[in-house]
């Protein structure tokens, strides 16, 4: 039940970054390479919060939005003028910036030893042991030990993730995008700015990252910055392709493959040092795969020839 | 990342390992801008091809002990195939299956999935850390107040000679259907040149590129499989800063970068160092929006 | 629509790769009428379009709208100001449906804002369901009425462009620059254009065309100015009477620099 429940719980994680992502990749047609680093910032961000500053789970949570959304603005700010072959170079030099600063900040991320002994967060005493009800027995509130308590914060943040970008995709704002994205020329003739909406999303794309982080951060209660490197974002880039014909719901169901794919995986190979490298090997070949098959859905621009 | 030069730090030291460094980078920047060029997409595969032949010359080595100049060869021709191979089994059947305008996005995932395919082999072949060849580490040559090795030494020749080569090669008529390449391929094309072969052929001259400088970059500094990224970035500033002009650009911005990374590295502990680049990496993009390639396309058009 | 206002453009000259492709360009296209510019292929003309609405940036000289200076806008800008332009490629957007591209621009950005997005449809639909309205009318004024939920990118070359200038019409623009309307349209379709270009000026636009199609030219223009390698050569008034109007009364001739 609780191997079932960890599962669950790194889908909610993934998920949240990749659908963040999607509004970039997908609703901005830009190939973005620094999720992991923002994803990154967000969980040293909550990690030093809980640890250091000794705040409760939910205003670290915030605190890891803001500081992965607040950088991805100032990044933002110029990336977003950038053509799409410049803003994959960009992303790509921001991701090294990041993981060079968190992995040689050794005072605030511990380097290559990391955080350790991070909480988790509380959860209703009457969730995890219903039996004890309000008896008054210390505190209404206990930390989430198990994997299966865990969920009690991971699937509504997850969900509130997924909504959130829904509801961002259909609204107007979602259009204007699709439309700056399919023909910036023609949407900047209607008197609309590019920059403008593209940078809202990247921003938002930012505080999603920022929130996986903290829940990553929380839930491992340990980390330390190789988890964030370029392999990350060549991870969530994959599955944002894998999943993107069949829009969100797709993105989700890659999710929820990959994760389960990768413990089949870690059964197969026997060194846990090679896991690593195989998983990288297995999604440059899935990147390598969706970009020859595609043959051009809905978010494609189509040849007019 | 620091060169194996005599220890004493002085400022033709730091001038001589600048101009070593830059000089393998200038090679590595002459095959990214090659294939960028002819291929009209960001290779981003071409950093893990240098860190791969890197290693592999390593391997031929240390571990079969092949002779110097006959891993050095190994080292090009390694380079020279592994560049083929990503074009033809990534490249070409993206081209082949997609249409030219919607091209450009997919094949920059193809490149982002080739450098992970290549990273992840090297790593699960060879493990992950850093490895060098061994040789030639005394003092060959004195400069000045200055000392070079015999990798260094190399270095700079290597660059000479890569830079003579390219500029000769720019004359020929290959050289010049090389640059009709990137300027209009379809034109090329309906012209009766067979564009796929020219593409393939820049594609191997540009690993082949990547070989050299992976040998060069073994024999000094090092290699791990994620030099490669590294190498990119650093490949993609210069080409960014000079434009993608085939010969004189990228050499003499690389130049211009070993300065800087080795003044810099003298002033900052080397593990900031790679910062830089990135940073000017950055700072380079923001200036030039108008990117790598020659656009000639109006303003109003597609 | 905004209050009418004429298109001044200022001794402009553009300069691309070293090649001056404007050169000092002073004219002045007025509002409520119809302009034509015609010339040879490479005498500039679609540059000019490109410096008014702000894609290529102006190498020396100044544009106007009424007392409004463009020259140095971002594009989007200009956009907003009044000004509309027809591209020679039809420019629209290809995952969204032809009725949609349309409501987009009868639209002016309201409620397109991320944080309006967290609360829509609560917010803004009303808008939404005015410019939906307006839409399906200009799409009927163009004869797309039947296409409105196909996608944009599934329609004809022709029924792309006569998209194109249903957007136009949403957006009611203060100036309008069309670029070789009638090209790759049907004699009905490039009439229909033209007569809606026309009854826009009528309301005070300033409608400015290249064409290459003399006899669109002759009967849909009040003015012809004639450009060649950048500059502006000619310049004469259609008499609306005859569309013989070659014979017709000459008004002032401008040759090279001269303002």
């Amino acid at each position: 039940m609780n191997y079932a429940a960890y599962q669950l719980v790194s889908i909610c994680i993934l998920t949240i970054s990749v659908v963040g992502l999607s509004l970039v990749v997908n609703m901005c047609g830009r190939l973005s390479l620094c999720q992991g680093g923002l994803f990154g910032v967000g969980a040293f961000t909550a990690a030093l919060a809980l640890t250091r500053s000794h705040v409760g789970f939910l205003p670290a949570v915030a605190a890891a939005g803001m500081m992965s959304g607040g950088l991805a603005l100032v990044l933002g700010t110029w990336l977003v003028r950038l053509k799409k072959e410049q803003f994959l170079l960009a992303s790509l030099a921001v991701q090294a910036v990041l993981f060079t600063g968190l992995y040689n900040t050794i005072d605030l991320t511990g380097g290559p030893s990391g955080i350790s002994g991070i909480p988790r967060p509380e959860v209703p005493r009457w969730f995890v042991a219903p039996e004890l009800g309000g008896s008054g027995l210390g505190s209404s509130w206990i930390s989430s030990e198990t994997s299966t308590q865990f969920l009690l914060v991971a699937v509504p943040m997850c969900l509130l993730s997924i909504g959130l970008v829904v509801q961002v995709r259909r609204s107007p704002f979602g259009r204007v995008l699709a439309a700056v994205r399919d023909d910036e020329l023609a949407a900047s003739a209607l008197g609309r700015n590019p920059m403008t909406p593209r940078l809202a999303a990247f921003a938002l794309s930012g505080v999603l990252a920022g929130f996986a982080g903290a829940l990553f951060a929380s839930f491992h209660t340990y980390i330390d910055a190789t988890s964030f490197g370029i392999e990350e974002s060549i991870f969530l880039v994959s599955i944002v392709a894998l999943g993107a014909p069949a829009g969100i719901a797709g993105q989700i169901a890659a999710v929820a493959i990959v994760v389960l794919l990768m413990e089949v995986l870690k059964l197969a190979v026997p060194q846990s040092t090679h896991v690593a490298h195989v998983r990288e090997v297995a999604f440059g070949l899935c990147l390598i795969v969706v970009a020859i098959v595609r043959t051009g859905g809905p978010e494609r621009r189509r040849s007019r020839a | 990342m620091v060169s194996r030069g005599i220890g004493v730090k002085r400022m033709e030291q730091y001038l001589v390992n600048g101009l070593c460094w830059g000089a393998t980078y200038a090679i590595v920047a002459l095959g990214f801008s090659i294939a960028a060029n002819a291929g009209r997409t960001l290779h981003l595969a071409h950093g893990a091809v240098f860190a791969a032949t890197g290693i592999i010359s390593c391997q031929l080595h240390n571990a079969y002990s092949w002779p110097m100049p006959v891993t050095l060869v190994g080292s090009v021709v390694a380079g020279a195939v592994l560049s083929t191979l990503v074009d033809l089994w990534v490249y070409s059947p993206i081209r082949r299956r997609v249409s030219t305008q919607t091209a450009p996005e997919t094949l920059l995932v193809g490149a982002i999935g080739a450098d992970a395919v290549l990273r992840g082999l090297m790593g699960a072949s060879w493990g992950s850390e850093s490895r060098s060849l061994g040789w030639g580490g005394g003092v060959l040559l004195e400069v000045g107040s200055a000392a070079m090795s015999l990798p260094q030494v190399c270095q700079v020749a290597a660059f000479l000679l890569t830079a003579a080569a390219a500029a000769v090669a720019l004359r020929t008529s290959a050289g010049r259907s090389l640059r009709a390449l990137a300027d209009d391929p379809q034109l090329l094309s309906v012209l009766g040149y067979n564009v796929r072969l020219l593409r393939t052929t820049a594609m191997a001259a540009s690993g082949a590129l990547a070989g050299g400088a992976g040998f060069l970059a073994a024999s000094d500094w090092g290699v791990d499989p994620h030099s490669g990224l590294e190498a990119v970035l650093i490949a993609a500033v210069i080409t960014t800063a000079c434009g993608a002009r085939w010969v004189v650009g990228p050499m003499v911005g690389a130049i211009l970068l070993g300065q800087l990374h080795a003044w810099m590295g003298a002033m900052l502990p080397s593990k900031w160092a790679p910062l830089l680049v990135y940073s000017i990496l950055l700072v380079l993009l923001m200036l030039r929006p108008g990117g790598l390639f020659v656009v000639s396309s109006r303003p109003d058009s597609p | 629509m905004l209050e009418p206002s004429s298109m001044t453009v200022d001794q402009v000259s553009l300069d691309i790769s070293g090649v001056r492709v404007v050169s000092n360009v002073s004219v002045v296209f007025p509002a409520g009428v119809v302009t034509g510019i015609i010339g040879p292929n490479g005498a500039g003309k679609t540059s000019l379009f490109n410096v008014i609405s702000g894609l290529a940036p102006a190498s020396h000289g100044e544009v106007r709208l009424g007392n409004l200076r463009l020259t140095g806008q971002p594009p989007f800008q200009i956009a907003r100001l009044g000004v509309a332009r027809l591209f020679q490629t039809p420019h629209f957007f290809a995952t969204l449906t032809a009725l949609a591209n349309v409501q987009l621009a009868c639209l002016r950005g309201e409620s397109e804002s991320w944080a309006t997005s967290l609360l829509w449809p609560l917010v803004g639909s009303r808008a939404e369901s005015v410019a939906r309205e307006e839409a399906t009318r200009h799409l009927s004024q163009l004869g797309l009425a039947k296409s409105g939920d196909m996608l944009a990118s599934d329609l004809s070359f022709g029924q792309q462009k006569l998209l194109s200038f249903a957007g136009i019409l949403g957006v009611r623009p203060r100036c309008l620059l069309l670029d070789e309307p009638t090209a790759g349209l049907s004699r009905d379709a490039a009439d229909r254009v033209l007569g809606l270009s026309r009854s826009l000026a009528r309301e005070g636009c300033a409608v400015v065309l290249i064409e290459h199609n003399r006899n669109a030219v002759s009967r849909f223009c009040d003015t012809v100015v004639e450009m060649e390698r950048g500059r502006l050569v000619g310049s004469r008034v259609i008499s609306a009477a005859t569309p013989d109007s070659r014979a017709g009364s000459e008004c002032s001739s401008h040759t090279g620099g001269s303002a």
